[in-house]
C-alpha cells in the first residue's frame, strides 16, 4: 500500500497533522501501537471510574475569536469551531514555596499583583522579563538556542522568585533538567501565565474525540494496534514502514511523532549518523571536535513522573481548597532534575480537576499529584507483590505518615512494583500537605501511574515524558522524506503538540506540494 | 477521492464566466469557512485582507489550498503576494477562475 505521508503515533501531533493532510485529500494512514488514541493525553476506566492520563489542565487559553493566539490558529486549522472545544477557565491557580505563594489565573494581572506584593523589589525586574518574554517570537524555527535561566536571572535577582517561575514552566513542559531553552520558556510563560488553563467538562476524551471525529470525516485511514517496527530507508531517504506483523506500507512522506531517539531506533543502523544530533547548550556549539556518543547520550530526556489519583467523598472545595492546580516545592531551591530515589516527592503538581469553573460538578471528585521520578528504578523493580495487589488496589493513605519527605535522606530499598507503589503514594500526599488542606480522610479510592505507565503510553525511551532535551524545531530529521513531530519537534503542550503536527504537515507535505518542483 | 474532486470537475463543467463580484464570494466564502468567528460583512476590497482580518501565513497557505481544492486553481508561491486583497485576488484570479461555478 502507498501513501502520501504516514504518521506514527496517534497522538495530539500525530492527529492534527493527520487532519491537515487528509483535508486536502492527501492518502494518509496514522499508526498507533496501542488500541486506544491520544499517546501521553490519554484516558483509562479503573474500578468504574475514569480517568485522565496527562491533562490537567490545557494550557493556551483565549476568548471565542482573540486574535492571533496559538489556540485560535488551531482551531482554524483544523476548522473547529470555539464552541465545540466546550472549554471552562480554571478559578485560580498558585505556585506555593516555604512561606511564599503566587496565585495566578487567566488575568495576567493577578500574577503581577502577587510578584509585586511578595517581592516588591523584583516588580521592576518581572516587568522587564515580562516585556523580553512578549517581545520574543517563539515561532521563528531557526532562532539560536539560548539558555532561559540566565536571560531570567539578568532580570531577577531573587532565586527562590527566579525557580517560582521556572516551577510551572517546567513540570508543564520542560525535558531539560533545571533550565529550559529560552524559546521553549517563552513558549510556556505565555501559554500559562498570559493565557492560561481551561479544561472541556468532560477532560481529555473530549478534545481526542473531536480530532478523532475531524480525521475520520476529512478521510484519513487510522489503524490501531498497529505499531511500526522499522522505517525503511534507501540511501539518504525514508521509503516506508514496516510494522510489527511483517506488513510494508511505502510512502512519500513519513512524519514520526515517536520521539527523537525512538524514531532514530526505527531508522536502523544506518540512523546515528544520519540523525545529526545537535547540542542543546550553546556552549556546546564551539568549535570543539564533536562527541557523538556524548551527545546521544545527552538526547535521551531523563524526566520522568508518577502521577497519584484520589477520589475524595467530597469536593476539594469543602475542604477549603480552592486552587484549580497547585505547584509546589518545599524548598526555597527547585530543583527540577532526575532523583536518585524513585520519586522526588518534595516538589510537584496538585491538580482540582473539580476546580476549574465546570457547568456541572464532575462524578468524581478528584487530587491529582505529579511528582519527578526515576524511570530506571521503577523500571527494574520486581512485580512478586502483584497478587497481595490485585487491580493495582492502593489503599487511601493512613494520616499518620507525615513529616518532610524522606527521598533525599537515602534512597528507599529495593521494594517490589506495588509496595513502592504504596509507600511513594502516601509519601506523595504527606508533602503535598501544607499546601492544601489535608484530604487523606475522605479519600475513598486511588490509583496511582508511575514511569513505566509513561512509557507504555509515549513509547518514549526512559519513560521520557517530555521527550528529548534536543529538539528538532524544524522538523528536520536528517533523513529525507523523515520529519520529527510533536514533543521533539519542541512546541509544548496540548495545544502546543497539535500545532506541531499541523506546522511540519503544512510545511513539508503541503507546502511543498505548492510549490512544484523546478523541472530537472 | 472524495467529494472535493468532485467539486473541481464540477466547476470546470459550467459554462458560465464567474464575475468579479463571484470571485470575491469564492474568497470571502474561504476564509469564512477557515473562520467562522470573523465578520466578514465589512471587507474593504482594495485594502489588504491581513490589515483587516486575522489571518497569518498558515491562513494564507490555506486560502491557496481551498483554491486548488475547490476550483483546481493552482497558484503558485511566487504568486501569493496577489492574494493581499479581495481587489488583487480578483485580477489575478480572473482568467483562472473564467469557467468555474461558485462553490459554496
Amino acid at each position: 500500500m502507498h501513501y502520501d505521508a504516514i504518521i506514527i503515533g496517534a497522538g495530539m501531533s500525530g492527529l492534527a497533522a493527520g487532519i491537515r493532510l487528509a483535508m486536502y485529500d492527501k492518502k494518509v494512514v496514522v499508526l498507533e501501537r496501542h488500541y486506544v488514541w491520544g499517546g501521553l493525553n490519554s484516558f483509562y476506566q479503573f474500578q468504574g471510574h475514569q480517568f485522565d492520563v496527562g491533562l490537567h489542565a490545557m494550557t493556551n487559553y483565549a476568548p471565542r475569536g482573540a486574535r492571533g493566539l496559538p489556540l485560535t490558529r488551531l482551531l482554524k486549522q483544523l476548522r473547529i469551531r470555539w464552541e465545540e472545544l466546550d472549554l471552562h477557565q480554571q478559578g485560580h491557580s498558585a505556585v506555593s514555596f516555604p512561606g511564599v505563594k503566587l496565585k495566578f489565573s487567566n488575568d495576567f494581572e493577578l500574577l503581577r499583583g502577587e510578584v509585586a506584593r511578595a517581592f516588591p523589589g523584583q516588580i521592576d525586574g518581572f516587568d522587564a522579563l515580562t516585556q523580553a518574554v512578549r517581545a520574543y517570537n517563539e515561532l521563528d524555527l531557526n532562532a539560536p538556542t539560548l539558555n532561559a535561566r540566565e536571560i531570567v536571572e539578568s532580570h531577577i535577582t531573587d532565586p527562590m522568585l527566579t525557580d517560582m517561575l521556572f516551577c510551572p514552566l517546567m513540570f508543564y513542559g520542560s525535558a531539560r533538567e533545571n533550565d529550559m531553552d529560552w524559546d521553549q520558556f517563552v513558549v510556556m510563560f505565555k501559554s500559562i501565565f498570559f493565557e492560561g488553563f481551561a479544561r472541556p467538562q468532560a477532560g481529555v476524551r473530549h478534545i481526542l474525540k473531536l480530532l478523532i471525529e475531524r480525521y475520520r470525516h476529512s478521510g484519513g485511514e487510522l489503524r490501531l494496534k498497529t505499531g511500526a517496527s522499522r522505517i525503511i530507508t534507501e540511501g539518504h531517504r525514508a521509503t516506508g514502514v514496516e510494522l510489527d506483523n511483517g506488513e510494508i506500507l511505502t510512502a512519500d512522506n513519513v512524519l514520526s511523532s515517536a520521539g527523537l531517539v525512538e524514531t532514530g531506533r526505527l531508522c536502523g543502523v544506518a540512523a546515528p549518523a544520519a540523525f545529526v544530533m545537535r547540542a542543546p547548550c550553546p556552549q556546546s556549539r564551539g568549535e570543539a571536535p564533536r562527541d557523538h556518543a556524548a551527545e546521544a547520550a545527552a538526547t535521551q530526556g531523563k524526566l520522568s513522573f508518577t502521577e497519584n489519583i484520589s477520589v475524595l467523598d467530597k469536593p476539594a472545595r469543602e475542604l477549603g481548597i480552592e486552587e484549580t492546580i497547585i505547584f509546589f516545592s518545599n524548598s526555597e531551591r527547585f530543583s527540577y532534575a532526575q532523583p536518585a530515589d524513585l520519586c522526588d516527592t518534595s516538589s510537584g503538581v496538585i491538580c482540582m480537576p473539580g476546580n476549574f469553573n465546570l457547568p456541572q460538578q464532575p462524578k468524581d471528585h478528584l487530587v491529582r499529584i505529579t511528582n519527578i521520578a526515576n524511570y530506571d528504578r521503577w523500571a527494574t523493580l520486581g512485580n512478586a507483590d502483584f497478587q497481595s495487589a490485585p487491580g493495582a488496589g492502593l489503599r487511601p493513605a493512613p494520616q499518620a505518615v507525615d513529616g518532610t519527605s524522606t527521598a533525599n535522606a537515602g534512597v528507599t530499598p529495593a521494594l517490589p512494583y506495588y509496595t513502592a507503589k504504596q509507600r511513594w503514594y502516601e509519601q506523595s500526599c504527606a508533602d503535598a500537605i501544607g499546601h492544601i488542606a489535608d484530604f487523606r480522610p475522605c479519600v475513598t479510592l486511588v490509583d496511582m501511574f508511575t514511569p513505566r505507565t509513561i512509557r507504555y503510553y509515549t513509547g518514549h525511551e526512559g519513560g521520557a515524558v517530555y521527550g528529548s532535551p534536543v529538539k528538532k524545531r524544524t522538523g528536520e530529521s536528517g533523513v529525507e522524506g523523515l520529519y520529527i513531530i510533536g514533543t521533539d519537534q519542541g512546541f509544548l503542550g496540548i495545544i502546543g503538540a497539535m500545532l506541531s503536527g499541523i506546522s511540519m504537515a503544512n510545511r513539508w507535505v503541503l507546502q511543498k506540494e505548492a510549490t512544484p518542483e523546478p523541472a530537472a | 477521492m472524495k467529494e472535493t474532486t468532485n467539486n473541481a470537475r464540477k466547476g470546470t463543467t459550467k459554462e458560465d464566466a464567474m464575475t468579479d463580484e463571484m470571485i470575491k464570494q469564492a474568497i470571502i466564502g474561504i476564509i469564512n469557512d477557515i473562520n467562522p468567528d470573523e465578520d466578514t460583512s465589512n471587507i474593504d476590497a482594495a485594502t489588504r485582507l491581513r490589515d483587516q482580518l486575522d489571518l497569518d501565513s498558515m491562513d494564507f497557505l490555506d486560502i491557496v489550498m481551498e483554491l486548488r481544492k475547490r476550483y483546481g486553481v493552482h497558484v503558485p508561491d511566487t504568486d501569493y503576494e496577489h492574494l493581499a486583497s479581495l481587489d488583487s485576488c480578483v485580477n489575478y484570479l480572473r482568467d483562472k477562475m473564467a469557467g468555474k461555478e461558485l462553490v459554496s
